[in-house]
């Protein structure tokens, strides 16, 4: 039989990586830089936090690997869009193929293909971590100076610069920080429920991340509902296959599910979403 | 002449961004065999398998032929200020409808047949690039979201069909426990003896010659560049943006679909459409070629070659080097991304002409669209 509460924790299972990654994709994509990097983010996040767990014995290690993992690859995404002005879908692009590459490279050099550990980092911790982190840039982004700033800099670049806020300066910290929690959405993939990192294994979480935020219309709240939707998604089609409804409904169709959900929803109710003004932008400002 | 200048300077900076590339990888391998040889040991290896021999040359240009389609399909999409992530996806569509029809009508003369099923995997192609569009056109919603979802869904569903016999799927039901269609009735003939390259190469380079073309001296291309350089300007101009758009999409996807059909059809990989068809990863490569290319066809056929090069080399490299070979996708990515950076400094870019954006414009956000619209 279908357990209601079953789903419901899996759905905040599923939620977690994915909510730390949006909270990124909007602290980022508000601050006017698009990050389809979130991805590589995530995946560097996974691999440093379960490889630094595994090697030290001591999985707040890894926690802190794997956020500063993520930080690190968010940096770079900065440096290459605000410094070398690569287009930003570009930089994106190429962060995910190479961190792919990366982590790939290295499991199979140094840890024989795949990780498993038993250092876990407990959902019980890293999911009010989340929650937490979505009601943090909430906050920032409605309460503080900071979000009014952070905002403007995404809308209008040249306006906020002649204000007197140092434009390049926040998207660096905006950036770098989305690579933060990023980061802290692959440890949650790789320390929490499974303890283990396999080849790919974000598997395209960021992109649903990214797919998260658009869909929330760049808002937090909105946002953080949007993947839980997609992780809701997920669990259903989970419950029911392990149901047995895989006997009518096969399981590959199952699987499409939250994708396909998802694409309909966007279909039926992003016709007027605006995006900061100022997005994707590399021009001088 | 100035032109030309540009395109030598564009080869350079492409040229420098290679070396760069190849050397941080170098770093990488250097320090994750802590051994400073095992870089020189690993490219020699990459090289001579790749380059070195006949045989390994064969290999090399059957791995470029599809990331040649795929790469020219998404400059298309480029050209007219849209990023077709969903490339992948479509070379699975088009592989599985080429298969489909390939096996279906074993009594047509070879030609036809092979024609046919290239027609096949182009239409599949386009009908699943056709969705991002008209989700965009209508709805609002951003290309590289709406493809990204659809990826997953022609991911599944082509595995389901492979998987399935008739009248619900298109398994050979003879293969048993092997989950694949039924072979193809007619493949394209090898170019040369019993080497693999084989007419799909022809095919494909002929489709970018064809592209680059058609967008440089057409109508359909001057409009589809217009709009890619800026939406608004071309509106104001009378053209129709919308359409204009979902044609570069159409087009874009009928090329990622005949990637996965020349694919299908060619002598000695696949003959079948198999269930894991998807993410064999030439509809990414394709991403990073026409990124690497700046979005010019022309262009796509040495990044095409570049990463043809990588590819098959890697897998010798990985073989006699015992150097694993992902590290290829590392310098592959430095690459794309070396190139589009801007490193000469703000204040030259602002006062010297601009040189040709890697990227139209347009691609550069989202919020464009919908302002123009």
């Amino acid at each position: 039989m279908i357990d209601l509460t079953e789903i419901v924790k899996a759905a905040f299972r599923f939620w977690t990586p994915l909510g730390f990654a949006a909270m990124g994709g909007v602290l980022s994509e508000r601050a006017g830089v698009v990050n389809i990097g979130l991805e590589a983010m995530m995946l560097g996040g996974a691999f440093a936090a379960a490889a630094v767990a595994e090697t030290t014995g001591n999985p707040l290690f890894g926690l802190l690997a794997g956020t500063a993992a993520g930080a690190l690859i968010g940096f770079l995404h900065a440096v290459l869009t605000q410094a070398a002005r690569v287009p930003h879908i570009l930089s994106g692009v190429g962060l995910n193929l190479g961190v792919l590459g990366l982590t790939t490279y290295l499991l199979r050099a140094f840890f024989g293909g795949g990780i498993d550990t038993s250092q876990k980092v407990p959902g019980e911790i890293i999911t009010p971590l989340a929650i937490f982190a979505v009601v943090a840039i909430w906050f920032v982004f409605a309460k503080t100076p900071l979000g009014l700033r952070l905002r403007a800099v995404g809308e209008n670049p040249a306006a906020a610069r002649s204000a007197g806020v140092n434009v390049t300066r926040l998207r660096y910290g905006a950036v770098t920080l989305s690579g933060a929690l990023a980061g802290l959405g692959g440890v949650a993939l790789s320390l929490a429920a499974l303890g283990a990192f396999r080849e790919n294994m974000t598997g395209g979480r960021g992109y649903i991340a990214l797919a998260a935020v658009i869909f929330g219309r760049w808002h937090p709240l909105g946002a953080a509902a949007a993947a839980f939707f997609f992780a809701l998604g997920d669990a259903l089609q989970q419950a029911l296959q392990t149901a047995g409804l895989a006997e009518t409904i096969p399981p590959d169709f199952l699987t499409i599910l939250p994708y396909a959900l998802t694409l309909v929803a966007l279909a039926g109710l992003s016709g007027k979403a605006s995006p900061p003004a100022a997005l994707g932008n590399t021009d001088e400002a | 002449m100035i032109r030309r200048f540009n395109a030598a300077g564009g080869f350079v900076r492409a040229l420098l961004a290679l070396l760069a590339a190849l050397l941080v990888g170098a770093v990488v391998i250097a320090l994750a065999q802590r051994d400073v040889s095992a870089p020189l040991t690993a490219y020699a290896a990459l090289l001579k398998g790749a380059v070195g021999s006949a045989q390994g040359w064969s290999q090399t240009l059957d791995r470029t032929m599809p990331i040649l389609l795929t790469g020219v399909g998404v400059a298309v999409a480029l050209a007219a200020g849209l990023f077709n992530i969903g490339a992948e996806g479509q070379l699975a569509v088009g592989g599985l409808a080429s298969a489909v029809v390939g096996y279906s009508f074993p009594g047509l003369p070879a030609p036809l047949l092979l024609l046919l099923a290239m027609l096949a995997g182009m239409l599949g192609g386009a009908a699943w690039a056709y969705l991002p569009a008209l989700l965009k056109e209508k709805r609002g919603a951003h290309e590289v979201i709406t493809a990204i979802l659809l990826n997953y869904i022609a991911r599944n569903t082509t595995k389901y069909l492979a998987s399935v016999s008739p009248p619900r799927g298109f398994k050979d039901p003879t293969s048993g426990g092997v989950q694949r269609t039924p072979e193809v009735a007619a493949t394209f003939p090898r170019l040369f003896g019993d080497f693999d390259v084989h007419l799909g190469l022809v095919v494909a380079v002929v489709a970018v010659v064809a592209v680059a073309v058609l967008l440089r001296r057409t109508v359909w291309g001057y409009e589809t560049r217009a709009v890619g350089e800026g939406a608004g300007a071309a509106e104001a101009a009378g053209i129709r943006v919308s359409r204009v758009r979902i044609v570069a999409m159409l087009v874009s996807g009928a090329l990622c679909g005949l990637a996965g059909a020349v694919e299908i059809l060619g002598p000695t990989r696949y003959r079948a459409f198999p269930a894991d068809f998807y993410g064999a990863g030439f509809g990414f490569d394709g991403l990073a070629v026409a990124l690497l290319a700046g979005g010019s066809p022309w262009a796509v056929l040495p990044s095409a070659l570049l990463f043809g090069i990588l590819g098959s080399g890697a897998e010798i490299m990985e073989f006699e080097a015992d150097t694993p070979k992902q590290i290829v996708a590392v310098v592959q990515a430095l690459v794309i991304v070396a190139v589009a950076a801007r490193i000469v400094g703000r204040k030259r870019a602002a006062t010297t002409p601009a040189a040709p954006p890697a990227v139209p414009p347009a691609i550069e956000g989202p919020s464009k669209t919908e302002a123009d619209a």
